[in-house]
């Protein structure tokens, strides 16, 4: 079996405000992370390898990539929820 | 939603390359479902507009004059070291209103036969099974699901195409082939109305060209950017484009903003599969020098569908026969294109100097002031140098 890898604390950011829907990154992206439904364009964090094709594309510069903190330890080891879960 | 569960023809996507190929089959008499995953055809518009002579553009269909907006008598290329070339002729092309072109097309197709079906998505192809290819729909609003079956299937879903990698083929786009663009509908017209300008070279924009398109008939001027792939951290598209504007027409009004990608490979290695053909921008059928695809996707259109009624005639849909295709639309375009790629690689990687009079000469080419010596010597110059040498200039040329 092949070892899986854990990915890395990143992700793949889409400014909704500044996307101008108009598909480029969808034809580009070679693992099929992005799909255009209608005129929302949709990430898929769990396909996405962060080659940064698509950031480099995106002419209106809507994508990015960002370092996320380590992933949070469960509720059950830490005892409370991890913050991005809170409220 | 589809009428029929069972058509001779799927195509996918109702731009001017699907629609023409569904008016054609569905001409001679073939079943044919084209279908549309926007709730209009033709809106958005991701094109620059401009497009080949009129003449070109009467081989295939009936030239409407609704959606002609300019006939242009020139271009004006604004190259570095203040080098500019200008070419005035007589039909060079046209500027057309691209969704009015789309809605025309698509009108074509539906009344030569074919059932045009918006707001429907395909979600999947499934391999050959017994001479049938099953596709998977979606409706966009009532998003149920229902299949269809096909004998034939033609991808013509543009630059976003996803569906050629559901039958195995390798549409992907590598990121330096790949031009993103972005083009700003500006209200105020052009100084030169009846002329396409261009800015290209190391001092505004290397590996593309900014470009201005006036629309004379709806009073916009189009003004947009493309370049291949930029690095990252470089300038956005949209940022160069806004710094033309505010340089070119500094108190006039953006009325629009679209962008998009443009495929500049060159034609794809392999576009067809088992019951299976891709068109159009899927295909990478567009001028890897201008960007430009309307002319040569309808063209690639053209040439489809004769080889798939060849083929039904035949009662062989398979791969090797569908290659005859493939190996047309070389002969027709794709060397061609080949050819002006290399052109294209040329010259974007030149130095300062050297790009300057390279422009130099391209000047006095269409000026035509130059001595005959200097002349041919020009123009070896930029064959032998844009082909690298005589085994690549072969490859160019005789394959």
């Amino acid at each position: 079996m092949p070892a899986v890898k854990p990915k890395p604390n990143k992700t793949l950011l889409l400014d909704r405000e500044t996307c101008i829907s108009c598909a480029g990154c969808v034809g580009t992206c070679p693992d099929l992370a992005l799909d255009m439904f209608g005129v929302d364009l949709q990430v898929f964090q769990d396909k996405c390898t962060y080659c940064t094709i698509c950031v480099r594309f995106c002419p209106v510069g809507a994508l990015s990539i960002v370092k996320t903190a380590p992933a949070a330890p469960t509720p059950s080891a830490s005892g409370a929820p991890p913050a991005g879960l809170a409220a | 939603m589809p009428q029929s569960t069972a058509y001779d023809v799927v195509v996918i996507g109702a731009g001017p390359s699907g629609s023409l190929c569904a008016r054609n089959l569905a001409s001679k008499g073939y079943q044919v479902l084209l279908a549309e995953k926007r709730p209009v055809v033709g809106v958005p518009v991701r094109c620059g507009e401009a497009t080949g002579r009129r003449a070109r553009l009467s081989r295939f269909m009936t030239v409407n004059e609704e959606y002609i907006e300019t006939d242009l008598n020139g271009v004006i290329l604004h190259g570095p070291g203040g080098v500019s070339v200008r070419y005035d002729k007589d039909d060079v092309g046209l500027m057309i209103d691209r969704a009015k072109f789309d809605q025309d097309v698509a009108r074509q197709a539906q009344r030569a036969g074919a059932e045009l079906c918006v707001s429907t998505r395909i979600e999947g192809i499934s391999p050959v099974k017994n001479g049938i290819r099953e596709l998977t729909l979606v409706d966009e609003i009532t998003k149920a699901k229902s299949v269809i079956t096909a004998k034939l299937v033609v991808g013509a879903d543009g630059v976003e195409s996803l569906s050629g990698r559901w039958v195995g083929l390798k549409t992907r786009q590598l990121p330096p082939q790949v031009c993103s663009a972005i083009e700003l509908r500006v209200d105020a017209m052009d100084a030169n109305p009846n002329h396409l300008t261009f800015w290209q070279g190391h001092e505004s924009v290397n590996k593309g060209y900014v470009w201005v398109f006036p629309k004379v008939k709806s009073g916009v001027v189009n003004l947009g950017s493309g370049v291949l792939t930029p690095k990252l951290g470089e300038k956005n598209m949209y940022d160069l484009s806004m710094e033309y504007k505010d340089r070119l027409f500094p108190d006039a009004k953006v009325l629009e903003v679209h962008g998009g990608a443009v495929p500049v490979s060159g034609n794809m290695e392999e576009y067809v599969a088992d019951r299976f053909v891709l068109c159009g921008d899927a295909a990478h059928h567009t001028n890897p020098l201008t960007g430009g695809g309307i002319i040569s996707g309808i063209l690639g259109a053209d040439i489809a569908s004769t080889w798939i009624d060849a083929g039904f005639k035949a009662g062989d849909l398979g791969k090797e026969f569908l290659q005859q295709y493939q190996r047309d639309c070389w002969v027709q375009f794709g060397k061609n294109h080949r050819y002006q790629m290399r052109i294209r690689d040329f010259v974007v990687d030149l130095p300062l100097p050297a790009q300057t009079a390279f422009y130099r000469i391209f000047q006095g080419m269409v000026k035509g002031n130059l001595s005959m010596p200097s002349k041919f010597l020009g123009y070896t110059r930029m064959l032998g140098l844009a082909a690298g040498n005589w085994k690549t200039t072969k490859k160019a040329f005789f394959t």
